[in-house]
């Protein structure tokens, strides 16, 4: 890599790593595999660059690449065996207190907690504040299927959320 | 921001670390990689499946570590931290100190016995009880929190690893509090705006992010112009390069620009 490479690189990983991290945490809910995710995409990225195609922007590349990886951990016998280690996590951390702030984020609890196909349109839509067409563009499915989802999730985010907590999010 | 945002943002805290972790598993591998030399990739892309399945089981067997008794033993009931400016002592009963002492042993930010030993504060001046916590890692640079103590919950919000260099700056409406972290070269500052209200939430924006999400540029003024606006003055650099930063310090003019951040 020569120095103006570098700083090229280095100036792609400032802007996106945070944006990256934050999305690959919301799939995997892991930080670890979200570090390592977010580290290969921008590996990958820096590999394949030739064949990045300026028509779709920057930041949509890496998203829909980060997104692809983040799928394929969930598909994978590592996260299968490491869902059993996280119950052991998720005693120690409660023991602790260390995540004190938890007891408040229902809402965000009830959200981590759907199905990976739900859980994605509600964090792209809500979290990343992604238009329906961009979503759309982003996961390579069509419109209407992201609304149908759309339309799904928060009927289950409603099942989940009690009547209070859900009017505090529909009036939005 | 909307609600399910807003309760997201604080599941997800501040990644500061995560970000370091990132560009640091980056540099380890950047030797390697290169575009010359993509006959390595599958290489490289083995050993690195290698790795992360020696870094996968050796994590199962750390984390039956912490079952041991002995890691949860020997803790005292309560410790003291200083008020490194005037000398002040406050008392912090274990469900008080242990959520810090957690953040510093699981990121490896130093030793449980500093911690213990070397705990200071700087006060916040608001309704809670508050404090910028850190302690003496024995390195430039050591990590510090936000906690806020409360006889019914206390909250601690990381703040990453950083030297306070500015002053505390509150918002109009002192709801918010405002400062700089500096890096341990003291050459870039990232900003850190602290949300009372949300248990010490960091409000970071997406738009100029790269000002509060890491040490990118060297940050000289921070200033509220309303209680969810900020002005930022930054070197007026078009190159972040270690060289154009020490130009920059060395120029008797230090050219700076500003920009205004709305925050979320």
């Amino acid at each position: 890599m020569n120095k103006l490479e570098d700083e090229r690189f280095r100036s792609i990983i400032n802007e996106n790593n945070d944006y990256l991290l934050q999305l690959s945490y919301l799939y995997v809910k892991d930080w670890n595999i979200a570090e390592d995710i977010v580290q290969e995409v921008f590996i990958n990225y820096w590999v394949k660059s030739e064949q990045f195609q300026a028509q779709a922007s920057l930041r949509t590349y890496l998203t829909r690449m980060a997104i692809n990886r983040c799928k394929d951990y969930l598909k994978s016998w590592r996260y299968r065996t490491q869902t059993l280690t996280n119950i052991f996590t998720d005693i120690i951390r409660t023991k602790n207190q260390l995540i004190l702030q938890d007891e408040q984020l229902i809402v965000a609890e009830a959200v981590l907690s759907l199905p990976i196909k739900f859980r994605e349109v509600i964090i792209l839509y809500y979290f990343n504040e992604l238009t329906i067409q961009k979503i759309s563009n982003t996961l390579n499915t069509s419109e209407s299927t992201i609304k149908y989802r759309l339309k799904k999730a928060k009927e289950r985010l409603k099942e989940r959320l009690s009547k209070q907590q859900w009017e505090v999010f529909v009036n939005e | 921001m909307n609600e399910i945002k807003r309760q997201l943002k604080m599941k997800i805290g501040d990644t500061t670390q995560q970000q370091r972790n990132v560009v640091h598993k980056i540099q380890q591998l950047n030797p390697i990689y290169s575009k010359k030399s993509k006959s390595l990739l599958p290489a490289v892309v083995s050993i690195a499946v290698f790795a992360a399945t020696l870094i996968f089981v050796f994590s199962i067997i750390s984390e039956e570590g912490i079952f041991n008794p002995t890691n949860l033993t020997n803790l005292p009931d309560s410790i003291t931290m200083i008020d490194s400016t005037s000398g002040e002592l406050v008392e912090l009963n274990y469900q008080e100190y242990s959520g810090f002492l957690n953040y510093i042993s699981e990121n490896n930010y130093g030793k449980q016995e500093d911690v213990l030993s070397t705990l200071k504060y700087t006060p916040i001046v608001n309704e809670l009880s508050s404090y910028l916590v850190t302690f003496d890692c024995k390195k430039t640079v050591c990590a510090s929190a936000y906690l806020t103590l409360d006889s019914q919950k206390s909250t601690m919000a990381p703040l990453g690893e950083g030297i306070l260099t500015s002053e505390l700056i509150y918002s109009p409406n002192q709801e918010n509090v405002m400062f700089l972290l500096s890096n341990s070269e003291n050459t870039k500052q990232r900003t850190v705006v602290i949300n009372f209200e949300f248990n010490g939430e960091s409000r970071i924006p997406s738009l100029h992010h790269e000002y509060f999400s890491n040490y990118n540029w060297p940050i000289t003024n921070l200033q509220w112009l309303t209680d969810n606006k900020i002005k930022v003055t930054v070197a007026d650099l078009e190159e972040l390069t270690d060289v154009n930063i020490k130009e920059w310090e060395q120029d008797i003019n230090r050219p700076t620009k500003t920009i205004e951040v709305p925050l979320p």
